[in-house]
């Protein structure tokens, strides 16, 4: 009974640790007949519904971001070919990945760092852009939201990240207020 | 110790098989107690009205209801109500839906949930997915009740111009009004409602009262471009013209749970500023209407 509780307390903090090393790899599995996105409408639409983002998503969006709109198609790799030519990759993760692999805060920031060209603060100079610097720089930025660097990114997440990166790069603040002109056609036929 | 008895668990039974009935019942009877009379202004039937594309960027895709194709959108495109209507990267779609003019913004999925004229009023619900916003609302000219709902939370507009709003799964909602006017957000956790007046914007996100002092009154969050040198250190404190927190306000005020500002003592000589009306928005563009202290 002595050793049971260490033994206890050991084999849960080993599943523990296993579950965070492999984060839900099993739910990324596409399903038999998906069809892939035609276009990036589609592509970030279907996208916002998904779990969990996985590589070739990822690789997609980031050529989409990175390229301001052209697109490669769902082509895993055409897109990490065209990521190589940009010096986005390799990064110590989706250079080697397999297009199901499910993405994390970690491996997403580091990648977006080394899209915008980021360079952060002092310690991401001096040691590169390791994933816990790098989330800790895109969340200063609001670019992403804080967590811990193995958490899977969900489909939405992803949208979200490349939005606000987008303004972030057009405009220096994810924050961008639209501004509107006009009025709307009932305003105009109201008037006598 | 309760010894069941026979009686009592025949009684326990038929309760039980009561309250089953009366849950799966009240379906049925619903509709009945909710049919307004003959001759009741409810009784309109509400007149179906259409939004119109006046202008599309970049590649926005749109289906008339849930199952049909997706085909591409261009400008005089009419969509109906329970039409979806989607964007790419950098693409923008302007929808002129008789009582508001409404940007959809890159990366947004948007529904017409509700848009038809009843009783003279023209009532229009945009369900937003995910993505960004805006409206122009015409309130003086027309009765409208436009509304803007993401899944956490409702957005409801009194009669403005450039009311936004912006909602991923990862942030939360953010809900906020550029030009003149009101607008009413009401979260859908909590039931609480907030306004934004212009320049203002709020979101909701949900936050441990510690977290939301800190945000508020660690120097931190004002832009300096809105205040003068004078207003920066008001309150005795740096980059900020927030009222002190309560722990702060010397005797009878609120104990200080944060235990961060002990170094910050207000200064007795200076008035304390006036608080803000709403606690939860914040400024965006750094006018906050305080006026422009004296001393």
């Amino acid at each position: 009974m002595r050793t049971g509780l260490p033994t206890l307390a050991l084999l849960f903090l080993a599943s523990m640790s296993a579950g965070a090393a492999e984060p839900q790899a099993g739910a990324a599995e596409p399903q038999a007949g998906e069809a892939i996105p035609e276009t990036d409408a589609q592509f970030f639409a279907e996208l916002g519904y998904k779990p969990v983002a996985t590589a070739s998503d990822t690789a997609r969006a980031l050529v989409i971001l990175v390229s301001e709109g052209e697109e490669l198609g769902g082509d895993y790799d055409a897109c990490r070919r065209w990521l190589r030519q940009r010096g986005i990759l390799p990064d110590g993760w989706l250079s080697e990945a397999g297009p199901d692999e499910v993405a994390t805060k970690g491996r997403l920031a580091r990648l977006l760092c080394k899209a915008l060209g980021i360079e952060g603060g002092l310690w991401m100079r001096l040691l590169g852009p390791r994933p816990r610097f790098a989330l800790q720089e895109c969340a200063y930025l609001d670019l992403m939201t804080r967590g811990a660097v193995y958490r899977h990114v969900q489909g939405g997440e992803l949208v979200g990240v490349i939005d606000r990166a987008d303004r972030f790069r057009t405009t220096g603040t994810p924050d961008e207020v639209p501004q509107l002109e006009g009025d709307p056609s009932g305003a105009r036929e109201a008037v006598p | 110790m309760i010894r069941f008895r026979p009686w009592m668990v025949t009684v326990l039974v038929l309760l039980f098989a009561s309250g089953v009935r009366a849950a799966a019942e009240p379906a049925a009877e619903a509709p009945a107690a909710a049919e307004p009379a003959a001759g009741e202004p409810g009784d309109a039937q509400p007149d179906a009205l259409t939004a119109l594309v006046k202008e599309v960027t970049g590649t926005v895709e749109a289906r008339p209801a849930v199952g049909q194709e997706w085909v591409p959108v261009k400008a005089g495109t009419e969509m109906v109500e329970g039409a979806d209507l989607r964007t790419g990267f950098r693409a923008r779609c302007v929808l002129d839906m008789v009582d508001s003019l409404v940007q959809v913004q890159p990366l947004t999925v948007v529904r017409i949930g509700e848009l038809a004229r009843r009783d003279g009023q023209v009532r229009t619900r945009l369900i937003l997915k995910h993505g960004h916003t805006a409206a122009i609302v015409e309130k003086e000219r027309i009765e409208s009740d436009f509304r803007i709902v993401t899944p956490s939370a409702t957005l409801s507009v009194r009669g403005t111009k450039d009311a936004w709003v912006g909602f991923f799964p990862d942030t939360g909602g953010s809900y906020g009004l550029g030009g003149p006017g009101l607008v009413g957000v009401r979260d859908h956790l909590l039931g609480k409602q907030t306004q934004c007046r212009p320049g203002q914007k709020t979101n909701d996100r949900i936050q441990p009262p510690g977290r939301l002092l800190q945000g508020k009154f660690l120097p931190v969050n004002l832009p300096g471009a809105g205040l003068g040198p004078k207003e920066m250190f008001a309150a005795g404190r740096w980059n900020t013209s927030n009222p002190l927190p309560g722990g702060l306000q010397g005797p009878g005020g609120p104990p200080n749970l944060l235990g961060k500002n002990e170094g910050q003592q207000k200064d007795p000589r200076l008035p304390i500023l006036p608080s803000r009306s709403n606690d939860i928005c914040q400024e965006g563009n750094g006018k906050n209407g305080m006026e422009s202290p004296s001393w």
